[in-house]
């Protein structure tokens, strides 16, 4: 059994009284998705920000590639091969979107930020290399803000791949794609898993269970159900907290 | 870029300067001219942490006070002072100074952080005014203009048209600075940071060691202009750290605009030249620049400079 | 010492806190209820102190210029608010930095030009000027308790209003959370004007009480305006309480200090306030948490 390329154990965060995330475990391995779902408030979003360093978790521990990492901030877990999206795209907004992915793929080292980014031949490189697999190469001259919600979001993506992470955390990167556009970003993720291993968050089942190698279920901040698609699929607890949501 | 342009034009007009002002001001208008270039720089070195890193620094006066103490105190009394040895130390003084209060106050977010550096302006006001250090309220002299000292030639820059040139030449250099950082992907970085800082964060650089970074640099070009106006005048006072310098240097990059390299430097040069004009109007010229200021706040708050530019702009798309 | 002498200073540095309790309180309101930073509320305050000199000069009475400078207040908080601030709805700080500034040149040099540059002294009015004996030696100025009476009354009024009435509800509410309170149906608008208005009127109250006992200067506003901001941060911004806890505080630091280390007393103060501004920037009087 390989190492996992992240090991969260008994991971929990408490804002006052409300307990947000339960003791959950949470292994992510190269070249699987791993996605974590479950009903809205479950937590999902509070662990994914945990990982990412943008909350101290209240408990447990984060361990990268055997490092422990639980309280390194968010850009010190970047450089060690964390990527993420944000549920809301986070663009900067007068950037065009090769300067963004330049940003992403820049390697902050002495005379490279003396230097304009535009000038830059190694980050311009791996930045056009990322826009042109999301196929956003045509809009390479494009200011940010002017992109439509689904280039935005594969402009995210072009901008996490620059960085090469090992670890890429997906914060429902489907939600509010049209048809079209979501089959484009379901077989991007599925090209990406050769290289990382893969936290997804999703709401729409049908993509989680046609991409997922193995799901991890969260109800009320408790991990309810963890293990292959078909397990999960059915489990007794599962059903149980997705009242409705199997065929009769 | 229109943009580039105009800052092109000012590096132009400040060496064209250093070499043709000599030959065709003397007296008060040089005199004038030395003031006004200095100033520029300053508002340019505050506008390089107000515009890319967002950082609305109203204490930035202290640094630049404090550099000129510095030289007030470390020049000879009976001799002309080394350029190169009093101004390192200045320039050192200040970048530490800047760094201390950037690492306490950059943590802290917008309003907290206007207050503190607020409040570390104060301290470096008081310190010079009460403690008794550097002259206490009556402030200090510098007896002699400082010599450059170059291999081989000591330059005096004893008279007004020498003095300038030394000016304009120190002054291009914190200029070329500004331009030059602004547009390298370390200026990327603090606009990206500025714009969007869970982002930048989530790319892997961290905004407090970027922002402080821009804090120190910009300090230390705030006490090259503290050291310039201290052997112009000859004479350090505590006011030069008060708050109320600090308000008005946030003027003239309010209006040039804080987002380009010139910005800052051409509403030095506008809100001095409007004062000279005010002043041989009446002697209550400051109710003008109190105008000036608020009608710029409400009508043109990116800068005079900007709105004329998309002004004009939009007029010849209209005629388009 | 004297324990007299040590009670005298202790007035002092109470009724110097409480004049400045009443000037931060209107500059807290503002910070804390519509995130304005106003630097001209000084201003305001030298505006009140030469409203009384005038009053006094030409109508002869110090007890009109109460009521006249509360108006006035009212009204100059009314214009500048709806004039000014709300064209900068939703501006940044920046802005708003800018535009008090100018407005502190356009009101300092409009009362150069109105009064001159000379300073004045107002007489402390006839009923109020007596002392009060505290022992063979010592006497205290009634003037100076009425000054204590009043910034006590006023305190007392605000914490009631605070407490007990709808308006001093919404007030604590939009000073803990803008944005919730406004969801909550609190009429932004209406809420600004009010507070700006009454922030104003409590600076040129403040200004007047206080003419005859420091004189009537030019440029008086800007000593005020700086210790008004440190008295909100000891306080925490936005809570009225602490305003009143810091402002007295800083009365005692400035009274106790000129005696003791004149020389280094301002200086203490500024870096008591970054140490605050670090180590508890919600205030010293409240809880954590907001």
């Amino acid at each position: 059994m390989p190492e996992p390329a992240l090991r969260a154990s008994n991971l929990s965060k408490r804002f006052g009284g409300l307990v947000a995330v339960d003791r959950v475990d949470l292994d992510l391995f190269a070249a699987e998705v791993h996605a974590v779902i479950g009903p809205n408030g479950a937590g999902k979003t509070t662990l994914l920000a945990m990982l990412a360093g943008e909350l101290a978790p209240s408990a447990g521990s984060i361990r990268l590639g055997g490092h422990d990492v639980t309280t390194q901030s968010v850009e010190a877990r970047t450089r060690s091969g964390i990527g993420r999206t944000f549920q809301r795209s986070a663009v900067i907004p007068r950037f065009r979107a090769l300067d963004m992915v330049r940003l992403a793929a820049l390697e902050p080292a002495g005379l490279a930020l003396l230097s304009p980014l535009q000038a830059n031949g190694s980050a311009t490189a791996r930045a056009r290399t990322a826009l042109d697999r999301v196929g956003l190469a045509e809009r390479e001259s494009v200011a940010s803000e002017v992109l439509s919600h689904g280039e935005k979001r594969r402009l995210e993506i072009a901008a996490v791949l620059a960085l090469e992470p090992k670890i890429l955390l997906l914060d429902e990167p489907l939600a509010g794609l049209g048809a079209d556009e979501s089959r484009d970003v379901v077989a991007l993720i599925e090209t990406l898993k050769r290289d990382c291993a893969i936290m997804l968050i999703e709401h729409d089942i049908d993509v989680v269970f046609a991409l997922a190698d193995r799901i991890t279920v969260l109800d009320n901040g408790r991990a309810i159900a963890c293990g292959a698609p078909a397990q999960v699929r059915a489990s007794a607890a599962v059903q149980q907290a997705y009242l409705g949501l199997d065929e009769p | 870029m229109n943009q580039d342009r105009i800052d092109a034009g000012l590096l132009l007009v400040l060496a064209a300067g250093a070499v043709l002002v000599p030959f065709v001001w003397s007296g008060y208008e040089i005199k004038l001219a030395t003031t006004i270039t200095i100033q520029a720089g300053l508002a340019v070195a505050l506008g390089f942490v107000v515009g890319p890193a967002g950082l609305i620094s109203v204490g930035h006066a202290a640094f630049y006070g404090l550099a000129a103490y510095l030289f007030a105190m470390t020049a000879p009394e009976s001799e002309p002072a080394n350029v190169f040895s009093t101004v390192l130390i200045a320039i050192f003084g200040a970048a530490a100074f800047a760094a201390f209060v950037g690492a306490v106050s950059i943590r802290s977010r917008g309003l907290y952080f206007i207050l503190m550096t607020l409040a570390f302006g104060q301290l470096g006001y008081h310190f010079f005014h009460d403690t008794g250090i550097g002259g206490s309220a009556d402030g200090a002299y510098v007896n002699f203009r400082p010599e450059l000292h170059l291999p081989g030639i000591v330059i005096s820059l004893d008279n007004a048209a020498s003095f300038y040139q030394f000016v304009s030449v120190v002054v291009l250099a914190v200029v070329a600075l500004s331009w030059w950082l602004r547009r390298s992907a370390f200026g990327s970085i603090l606009v990206a940071a500025r714009d969007n800082e869970t982002r930048t964060r989530a790319f892997g650089y961290s905004p407090y060691v970027i922002r402080l970074v821009a804090f120190v640099i910009s300090g230390a070009m705030a006490g090259a202009m503290g050291y310039l106006t201290a052997a112009q005048h000859g004479f350090v006072a505590p006011q030069m750290l008060a708050w109320q310098n600090s308000a008005t240097v946030l003027v003239m990059v309010l209006i040039g605009g804080k987002d380009t390299t010139s910005g800052p430097a051409i509403g030095a040069i506008l809100l001095l030249l409007a004062e000279e004009i005010l002043q041989r109007a009446t002697e209550h010229w400051l109710i003008g620049v109190g105008l000036i200021v608020v009608a710029v706040v409400i009508l043109a708050p990116n800068g005079i400079v900007p709105y004329l530019a998309h002004a004009l702009r939009s007029r010849r798309v209209q005629h388009a | 010492m004297s324990p007299f002498f040590f009670f005298v200073q202790l007035l002092n540095a109470v009724q110097y806190g409480l004049i400045l309790y009443l000037v931060a309180s209107g500059l807290t309101l503002l910070l804390g209820i519509m995130g304005v930073i106003n630097l001209a509320h000084g201003a305001f305050y030298m505006v009140g102190a030469y409203m009384a000199f005038a009053v006094v000069q030409h109508l002869a009475s110090f007890w009109l210029a109460l009521p006249l400078a509360i108006l006035l207040g009212l009204a100059l908080g009314a214009l500048l608010e709806r004039f000014l601030l709300s064209r900068l709805e939703g501006a940044d700080h920046l802005s708003q930095v800018l535009l008090s500034f100018g407005l502190i040149l356009i009101i300092n040099e409009g009362q150069r030009i109105i009064f001159g540059n000379d300073p004045h002294g107002i007489e402390v009015p006839q009923a109020l000027n007596f002392s009060i004996p505290l022992s063979e030696t010592f006497a205290y100025p009634a003037y100076r308790l009425f000054v204590c009476a009043i910034g006590i009354a006023f305190a007392i009024v605000v914490s009631l209003v605070m407490a007990k009435t709808r308006i001093g509800m919404m007030l604590r509410a939009s000073a803990e959370n803008r944005a919730m309170a406004r969801a909550l149906g609190v009429n932004a608008k209406r809420m600004y004007l009010g507070v700006t208005a009454a922030g104003i009127a409590c600076a040129v109250l403040a200004g007047v009480i206080a003419a005859p006992i420091a004189s009537v200067y030019p440029g008086m506003g800007d000593q005020v305006l700086i210790l008004s901001f440190v008295v909100i941060v000891l306080g925490g911004i936005g809570s009225l309480p602490g305003a009143l806890a810091g402002a007295l505080l800083l009365g005692l630091v400035d009274s106790f200090g000129k005696q003791f280390f004149p020389n280094f007393a301002a200086f203490l103060v500024y870096a008591a306030m970054i140490a605050v501004l670090i180590v508890r920037p919600q205030g010293l009087f409240r809880g954590t948490g907001t």
